[in-house]
């Protein structure tokens, strides 16, 4: 009996662990405010490029000087508008907004999916008209997790206007987003910790 | 079990669990501390072939899977994997035993061929062919991050027995092989700037025009690693390739997240890698004051900033031979668009086609003289138009020699100690008095509405009794179309000068100035003193400002703004002079050092 009792015991103990770790990470993703890591980053990112000429816009948050890729003429960030995905089955609607410095004719817009995600609500390809100059446009799509595994969504926008022919585009990620936001901010965070250090080694 | 026993239990489940749970596909991004860090020494470099008892020699070609480019903005993007390869050129080839130290070494010729000499009968060898050169004809490492400067390597197996074919080895530019052909096309693309510099600014080429002449270029490293976006040291989820100034390091962008099938991916847009080698040069071989920062191609900017980008563009063109700059997202396995295909050439239906008549960029006037010195594609297309054969209003055939000759030169040239602020003036002004058998560009000038001096942008300012009379002023025109504070037309509502003081000095700058007609809305002008950097609105570059507001509205009463108690040691300032609010009739002004006034005289 108490060979059998143990392994029972840790399967409880893994299960309660489990239902823990489920409502755990549920909560946190579902009762995120709005303004969460990944919504503020990503504003704030839409600031430093369209604002090209604002203060401290060179260089970006590195103290250093670096050289950057030709900027296209509209900033598009991607968010999730309420709780994202954590499971399979689960739907989740995207929010991009779009805000050009120039006036555009018409601007064409798609979403590019996995297999593993399908759209419900929404047009996969859609064309935005007579955008002006700081104008914002928002599109929003609601999609539903087919599987259990993180998927990558791209949104892309495309002007064939005839002096402003551009494309860009953006990804999100459907399961991983917040960790890869996470991320990327520690990695700035340390690039910059690593860069003071260098200089007071050359003060020195 | 005892109650102790099961909370272990409990604690050892939900940590095994937490474990299962962390983050997924971050591990690229977690392993990075910076695009600056100082990691391991790169493996030497092994070129030099050893002699060997006995020796069977190895022969093979080394290849890479590529794709390129196609289409437009309409249907366009980045393509499947060409039907044709590539060689791998002059790159590092080493053999190495069993107990994997290398036991010979040699490189790939222009065809991706090589041989080696192995000791016979000693074994099975493995070959390996490595994404990095350093020769003649190239000094580059692709590397996976400077965290681990680790090249990338295609390998094949090989036993001593006899001389011997292995055949050809392949870099797939395949997503589940890693894309690690991306990596040998960043160093075929080097090798391919490298070998442009040789024809056209190699021995032979241009010493009579007095450049510098160069065969080889420094050592570059480029970073890149399939599926990593660069961008992320610097906080944006945004593609990005990139230069870092003083590392001779380029970034290049292999994807976003893992991905590099629908992801923005930048190894095989040879534009872009060819730009960020373009940048590689201004800085380490000939001379880049650029700010950095971003740029959209159209706007007015940072002159130095507008110059960098252009040179940058006109370089991949040059290398390519084609007018066109191209940039493309995801490939045909996926899913692929263009983001860019611009035109160098054109400046009648492009985008990026300003200063003309009705451009882009509709918020200015147009055409004014001057105008193109502060816009990146207008560099690029005069610098362009100063090479190419087309006669598209212009027959200016001076070639890259006589640019180049610009560029180097260290005595009346860009690398003369004297400049500071470089940009596209100080190029003109320079190139049109080069002397001998240089090239007339007014043509290409007047197209793009530049002027070959550097009235519009750190035109020496030097105190001098010689223009101390009352009729000596400088007029500015504001951009009345823009508004804010600060607005940002870098040339209609800011003129910039270069104080160079070779000794300290304590005093009063003032500046005087009165309206042009004194009538309708005031100007109000202000004076700030940026250090060597001169970054504009950059706060840690701002030595000393006085940003008040006009002691009177009436614009028929003359001002003027100091800044006194002012301490500078002896060097280089930007003096920048400015309209706050972009509105207002044109001014005349002067500037003064404790009451001497500072004129226009370059040195």
């Amino acid at each position: 009996m108490k060979t059998f009792f143990i392994p029972t015991l840790i399967r409880i103990t893994i299960f309660l662990g489990l239902i823990l770790i489920a409502v755990f990470s549920v909560s946190e993703r579902t009762f995120e405010p709005p303004s969460s890591d990944y919504h503020r980053r990503a504003l704030a990112s839409v600031s430093r490029k369209k604002h090209t000429h604002s203060h401290h816009d060179y260089n970006r948050n590195l103290p250093i000087r670096h050289t950057e890729k030709l900027l296209a003429p509209v900033a598009i960030v991607v968010e999730p508008h309420g709780p994202a995905a954590t499971q399979a089955g689960d739907e989740f609607e995207l929010r991009v907004t779009i805000k050009s410095r120039y006036d555009l004719s018409s601007l064409e817009t798609e979403w590019i999916l996995p297999q593993g995600v399908e759209l419900k609500l929404g047009s996969l390809k859609d064309t935005l008209y007579s955008i002006k100059s700081n104008e914002v446009r928002v599109v929003h799509a609601i999609f539903q997790q087919m599987g259990g595994n993180n998927e990558q969504i791209h949104f892309r926008v495309k002007s064939l206007d005839s002096h402003l022919p551009f494309g860009a585009s953006i990804q999100y990620n459907s399961l991983d987003q917040s960790d890869i936001d996470e991320s990327i901010a520690a990695l700035e965070k340390r690039a910059r910790a690593y860069m003071k250090d260098q200089k007071a080694k050359v003060v020195k | 079990m005892n109650f102790c026993g099961r909370w272990l239990l409990l604690l050892l489940a939900i940590s095994v669990t937490l474990g299962c749970s962390e983050k997924k596909s971050t591990n690229e991004i977690d392993d990075r501390t910076s695009p600056t860090y100082q990691g391991p020494a790169e493996e030497a470099y092994c070129s030099t072939a050893s002699a060997v008892a006995s020796p069977v020699t190895i022969t093979g070609t080394a290849k890479f899977q590529w794709r390129q480019t196609f289409g437009n903005l309409i249907v366009g993007g980045l393509g499947a994997i060409e039907n044709t390869t590539k060689p791998i050129r002059r790159a590092e080839v080493r053999a190495k035993n069993e107990a994997g130290t290398v036991v010979q070494c040699g490189e790939t010729d222009s065809s991706g061929s090589f041989s080696l000499d192995l000791p016979g009968n000693t074994g099975t060898y493995t070959i390996e062919v490595n994404s990095r050169a350093f020769n003649d004809y190239a000094k580059a490492s692709v590397l996976n991050k400077p965290e681990f400067n680790q090249f990338y390597t295609i390998t094949t197996t090989v036993a001593s027995d006899s001389s011997t074919s292995v055949g050809t080895m392949t870099a797939p530019a395949t997503a589940s092989a890693n894309v690690i052909a991306g990596a040998f096309n960043i160093l075929d693309q080097i090798v391919e700037a490298n070998t442009y510099l040789k024809t056209y600014a190699g021995t032979g080429t241009c010493a009579s025009m007095g450049c510098t002449e160069i065969n080889v270029a420094p050592k570059v490293n480029a970073y890149w690693v399939a599926g990593f976006n660069p961008g992320s040291y610097v906080g944006t989820s945004g593609g990005l390739s990139f230069y870092l100034p003083n590392y001779a390091r380029l970034f290049i962008l292999g994807g976003i997240n893992g991905n590099t099938t629908e992801a923005d991916t930048d190894h095989f847009d040879n534009s872009i890698i060819l730009h960020e080698f373009g940048h590689f040069l201004e800085d380490q071989v000939f001379k880049s004051n650029s700010p950095g920062g971003s740029h959209d191609g159209q706007s007015v900017i940072d002159p130095r900033l507008a110059w960098s980008e252009g040179w940058g563009n006109f370089f991949q063109a040059a290398v390519r031979n084609s007018a066109d700059y191209v940039d493309s997202q995801g490939n045909t396995d996926g899913s692929t668009s263009l983001i860019f295909n611009a035109n160098i050439e054109d400046n009648t239906n492009n985008t990026y086609d300003d200063p003309k008549p009705g451009g882009s960029d509709l918020s200015k006037g147009y055409g004014t003289n001057g105008e193109g010195n502060f816009r990146e594609f207008s560099v690029s297309r005069v610098l362009w138009d100063s090479i190419d054969s087309a006669n598209d209003s212009e027959s200016i055939t001076g070639g890259f020699s006589e640019l180049w000759s610009v560029v180097t030169n260290q005595s009346w040239g860009w690398l003369a100690s004297k400049w500071k602020f470089r940009s596209l003036g100080l190029f003109h002004k320079l190139q049109s008095e080069m002397g001998g058998s240089a090239t007339d560009w007014s043509s290409i000038r007047a197209l793009e509405r530049q002027v070959n001096s550097r009235r519009e942008y750190a035109q020496y300012i030097t105190p001098d009794a010689s223009c101390a009379d009352a009729n000596y002023f400088v007029t500015i025109d504001p951009d009345s179309a823009v508004s804010g504070s600060p607005n940002t037309d870098y040339f209609e509502n800011y003129d910039f000068y270069h104080l160079s003081l070779t000794s300290a000095f304590t005093g009063t700058f003032l500046l005087e100035y009165s309206d042009s007609n004194g009538a309708g809305t005031k100007i109000d002008l202000d004076i700030r003193i940026l250090d060597k950097d001169g970054r504009i609105n950059n706060s840690s570059d701002i030595v000393a400002q006085n940003i008040d507001d006009n002691a009177s509205s009436s614009p028929s009463v003359a001002e003027s703004t100091s800044i006194s108690n002012l301490s500078l040691p002896a060097g280089d300032y930007l003096i920048q002079i400015f309209s706050w609010n972009g509105t207002g009739t044109p001014a005349q002004y002067n500037m003064k050092l404790n009451n001497i006034k500072l004129c226009l005289k370059d040195p």
